[in-house]
């Protein structure tokens, strides 16, 4: 009965998203004294009170996205710039935003140094989302929110999905899959537990 | 073994008083230092580090009576420059090793491939906070070696001064920064540095405390003392935003119940359960302690708030009479005063129990939105909601659990030691009491997966709606039952929930058909999916929002824990309480610890589950806390043993092992009392800073005369040691039920009149359990004078135990077991002091 309860979590099938795990160079993106366990599955730490995330669960929310070459990618808090760096390896219409200036400058160093041209970064508050270049098929908002921000789902095309954690930004949260449907109407699913460092972090399982 | 001094009055040459003096000045600066080094903690770190202080500096107190255990001769042939010494290393290094400890980089948050690495900066960390705590006890013990005939008095002025010390810094907290607690806890021991009998020495020694304190000054000057808060709280992220210019602090205000910070930024969106289209207004963050404890929304009108009408709190308004009157409990930010407004409440009461927090709201912060708590019909409570509702005579429309509208109760399980008297089945019950017949007591609460938070509060409901008689479980509401009156329990819940949180809300009748109709058309309107009602069917659970389920049953997991928890079945609510993997019982007023999930039956299958992450998500993190105070424990075992291995003359003297025994049990006793005790009487004032000063310095005072006048009552006739030590524990049971029945009929007496009622309760206990310890010391330093110094280190070794097995006690049986361990322990010393052949104490 426990053992149900404590689901397991679910396995990344996707082969798309297993080759843009295997091409991106997680090691790029932790500082430097972690770098000898860049490829444990484990957040680390990269500053400023942020980590990278557990790559399984980057991974996992990349399939929840459900892209594809075509699709055009809103990402909420670039931190160290890997989720955009593995989401870049699918389409070239990925859009990131950050919310910490220095944070921003150091993903966009290390984006431009390993030849990911096609990712647009900003520097703004991902609550209200860029509306210019949306709208998007997916979002992924890598930070612990406690609603779904209006204007997130405004940008959203329908038929569009955004994987958000939803719950405190200190604690366990849930990651959830809300949909919009062809007719506009929000249906959602939660996927798993997770658990971000406080609202421009990454998340782990 | 004199000195020279030609006015001593104690065969040690000390003056009189002198000895006196300095163990109250230096028990109050370091009790002082320990309770502020909480409170410092509580803002930079997180809660369970703070309560390891009192492991920390109980250690110190182990630590002590090893080294005046070892190095007694020396330390006693020294005494008139050696305790002076102590006193002055005590009170230099109180702010010189707080400020030391800031440097380090120590995080609350382990990061799997660093675990070693931070647990080494933690242990620095700790052993640098030590060194205050064993540089105090040493000039204590050392004092108490020295004090001869004078012991009882100088043993009473240590309980003395530290009552004075826990009640002093709990004022100073109202006008101090934490940063400078350190400073100004040091002052206090400093002055027990000066000896006006021996001029020459006093300025040596003034003038290197006064060196010291320039230095400090100076230092403090060129780099002010701060407080690093730990990267992962809330402030940290706020005071980065500020730095990097994206927020600004508005004020803040400070208490012994918190530093209450209020930011604003334009990149602040938290709602709580908002599922609305439209954006949030302007909002301010308040914090608390460092962590986010509510917005302030900056408006001034009830329309600029419409976002609110998308939230799950505005739901019972459409569920309950019109014009309603609310009463919300622990309301922080004033959201839901706007809301009730927004719904046409014909009035508003607000029950906030952080004073320092409303007079900030409705201060200074009126014109950023703080007006709200000034608006007309609203009405204002700065007290605990327990209090609230045991003193009130009014009914409500709605009552509110404001205070519940967050994600979780526990972080991983470290809230788990915290103590809440509204969340309880007779807080409930209270609430519910307070009800108007066609009322609604409702709370919104995050989704936790698997479900625990919201699984306690349906169990807490029923169990409340039970004991109040309102309804019955479904099991024993027979055709009988329901002819009388009494309903099944499950008729008076209705829950649904978005992809966000849940609403539970309970009548105190069972709701009626069209009602029940009303909040399924509702629910589709808004978007909502239904948990639990009479009569819901199987396609209406789990959507639109799906969470994960039972396999092979209909809906999720908290349809299936009301399906168990409400079932016709009598064994099945308590097997399903065994089954689930968090503890979701209802707490009690015997064991208020809402908090508390985790289940230590569970943990091989969230380790199996989660790997390396089972501690955050088996929510046992206390177990974290608790097992670094019982490692504490160890090393402070081993190191009041190691006088035995060094010392000749403990290893051979008389009645060594009786001796441990009786300080061991005595030590125990009586910070299990004192923690045990500190819960009922913050209950019953209502107020946890009030009820903290109270206990503390109640027990200490009373202990201290009790101690004063030990020479006294020791010899009178028939009176011996093991019948003293043994007072206690007959009192104890007795006077801890004076309290719950103080709390039962009195919790709604005036502040005052209760104040004075606890304290004459508790005043005789606490009297006799000052009489152990010294009577004792004595009794078995007269048999040998080694046993002194090595018994105030088993002492405070016990003391350290004390702390987390008070906790676990109380957390698993309840406080009342927790005082007859007490008790026990009391009886124990009083047969290990009958072994001993202390007949009388005189002799």
């Amino acid at each position: 009965m426990v053992e149900v309860i404590l689901d397991k979590s679910p396995m990344v099938t996707d082969g798309a998203v297993i080759r843009a795990m295997t091409d991106a160079p997680r090691h790029v993106f932790v500082h430097e004294q972690t770098r000898r366990i860049a490829y444990d599955d484990t957040p680390l730490p990269i500053g400023l009170g942020q980590t990278i995330s557990q790559p399984y669960i980057v991974a996992y929310m990349t399939e929840l996205l459900e892209i594809d070459p075509a699709s055009k990618v809103l990402e909420i808090g670039t931190g160290s710039g890997y989720q955009a760096a593995v989401l870049a390896h699918i389409t070239p219409h990925v859009y990131t935003m950050e919310i910490i200036e220095p944070l921003l400058d150091r993903a966009r160093g290390l984006l431009a140094e390993e030849g990911y041209d096609t990712v647009q970064t900003r520097h703004g508050d991902g609550y209200y989302g860029w509306p210019e270049a949306g709208p998007y098929d997916a979002i992924i908002v890598t930070c612990a929110a406690g609603h779904l921000p209006p204007l997130l789902w405004s940008q959203l095309k329908p038929g569009g999905r955004i994987v958000i954690p939803i719950g405190e930004m200190t604690g366990v949260q849930r990651l959830v899959v809300v949909r919009k449907t062809a007719d506009g109407e929000r249906t959602s699913r939660t996927v798993m537990p997770v658990r971000f460092v406080p609202m421009t972090g990454r998340v782990e399982q | 073994m004199t000195s020279g001094t030609g006015n001593a009055d104690t065969p040690q040459g000390f003056p009189a008083g002198y000895l006196v003096r300095v163990a109250g000045l230096v028990s109050c600066g370091v009790i002082a230092f320990e309770i502020g080094l909480i409170r410092v903690l509580q803002y930079a770190s997180w809660y369970h580090f703070a309560f390891l202080v009192i492991t920390i500096a109980l250690l110190g107190f182990g630590m002590s009576g090893t080294v005046l255990s070892l190095w007694r001769g020396y330390l006693l042939r020294h005494r008139q420059n050696a305790i002076p010494l102590l006193v002055l290393l005590t009170a230099v290094s109180i702010p010189l090793m707080l400020q030391a400890a800031q440097l380090l980089p120590v995080s609350g948050r382990f990061v799997p491939g660093l675990v070693f690495e931070q647990l080494a900066w933690w242990t620095g960390y700790w052993v640098l906070l030590t060194v205050p705590f064993a540089l105090g006890a040493m000039a204590i013990g050392l004092v108490l070696m020295s004090a001869g005939e004078r012991l009882s008095a100088v043993y009473a002025s240590n309980l003395i001064g530290s009552a004075v010390g826990a009640i002093g810094v709990t004022m100073v907290m109202y006008f101090v920064d934490p940063a400078w607690l350190g400073y100004v806890t040091g002052a206090v021991v400093l002055a027990a540095v000066i000896r006006p009998e021996r001029p020459a020495w006093s300025a040596v020694l003034v003038s290197a405390g006064v060196l010291a304190v320039l230095a400090g000054l100076l230092s403090a000057f060129l780099i002010p003392p701060s407080v690093r808060v730990d990267d992962d709280k809330y402030l940290a992220y706020v005071n980065r935003l500020v730095a990097g210019g994206q927020a600004e602090r508005l004020a803040g205000a400070r208490g012994p119940a918190g530093v209450v910070e209020i930011f604003r930024s334009d990149t602040f969106h938290d709602m709580a359960f908002m599922t609305d289209d439209r954006v949030p207004p302007s909002m301010a963050s308040i914090v608390v302690d460092g962590h986010r404890a509510g917005s302030l929304l900056r408006i001034d009108r009830p329309e600029q708030a419409e976002a609110l009408d998308g939230t799950l709190m505005a739901l019972p308004y459409a569920l309950a009479p019109p014009t309603p009157r609310v009463l919300l409990l622990d309301e922080v930010g004033g959201g839901n005063i706007w809301l009730a407004r927004r719904q046409g409440a014909a009035a508003v009461d607000v029950v906030q129990s952080n004073r320092v927090l409303s007079d900030l709201l409705s201060g200074p912060l009126e014109d950023e939105g703080g007006m709200v708590f000034d608006l007309p019909g609203v009405g204002l409570h700065p007290v605990e909601p327990r209090a609230f509702l045991e003193g009130t005579r009014g009914s409500f429309d709605l009552i509110q659990l404001a205070g519940m509208e967050s994600w979780s109760a526990a972080a991983g399980g470290l809230e788990g030691l915290n103590q809440d008297h509204l969340m309880t089945v007779e807080g409930v019950a209270a609430a519910l009491r307070r009800l108007s017949p066609d009322g609604i007591l409702h709370v919104s609460r995050g989704i936790q997966l698997p479900p625990r938070d919201n699984a306690k509060i349906a169990a807490t409901v029923i169990a409340a709606l039970e004991q109040s008689g309102i309804a019955r479980s479904a099991w024993s509401a027979g055709a009988a039952l329901e002819q009388s009156g009494v309903t099944r329990s499950g008729a008076h819940i209705a829950m649904v929930r978005d992809f966000l949180g849940v609403c539970t809300m309970v009548r105190p009748r069972p709701w009626r058909e069209g009602e029940i109709r009303r909040l399924r058309d509702l629910a589709a309107e808004r978007n909502l999916t239904p948990v639990y009602f009479e009569g819901i069917t199987a396609r209406e659970l789990n959507r639109p929002d799906e969470l994960p389920g039972p396999p092979g049953e209909d809906g999720d997991y908290l349809y299936h824990v009301m399906r168990r928890l409400l079932s016709e079945d009598p064994g099945e609510t308590a097997r399903f309480f065994e089954e689930w993997p968090f503890e979701i019982r209802p707490a009690t007023d015997d064991r208020p610890f809402f908090g508390n999930f985790g289940k230590l039956g569970a943990l091989p299958d969230f380790r199996r589950a989660y790997g390396a992450g089972w501690l955050l998500r088996s929510e046992l993190a206390y177990l974290f806390v608790l097992s670094t105070a019982v490692i504490v424990t160890c090393v402070g075992l081993v190191l009041t043993l190691l006088p035995f291995v060094f010392r000749a003359d403990i290893r051979r003297a008389s009645g060594r092992s009786i001796a441990a025994v009786y300080f061991l049990a005595v030590g125990l006793a009586y910070l299990v009392l004192e923690i045990a005790f500190l819960s009922g009487i913050q209950r019953l004032l209502g107020d946890p800073v009030i009820g903290g000063a109270a206990t503390v310095g109640g027990f200490l005072l009373c202990s201290g005369l009790g101690s004063l006048t030990a020479d006294r009552i020791a010899g009178l006739p028939g009176v011996s040691l093991a019948r003293l030590a043994m007072v206690p524990a007959v009192l104890a049971i007795p006077v801890f039920t004076g309290l719950i029945l103080l709390a039962l009929y009195g919790g709604a007496w005036p502040l005052g009149l209760r104040l004075v009622a606890v304290l004459v309760l508790i005043a005789p206990l606490a009297f006799a359990m000052g009489l152990p310890f010294p009577l004792g010391l004595r009794w078995f330093g007269t048999r040998s004078a080694a046993l002194v110094p090595w018994a105030w280190g088993v002492n405070g070794c016990a003391s350290v135990l004390a702390s987390p097995l008070a906790m676990i006690l109380a957390m698993q049986w309840g406080l009342v077991l927790t005082v007859t361990a007490a008790a026990a322990c009391y009886v124990v010393a009083g047969i290990a002091a009958m072994w001993s052949g202390a007949r009388t104490v005189a002799s």
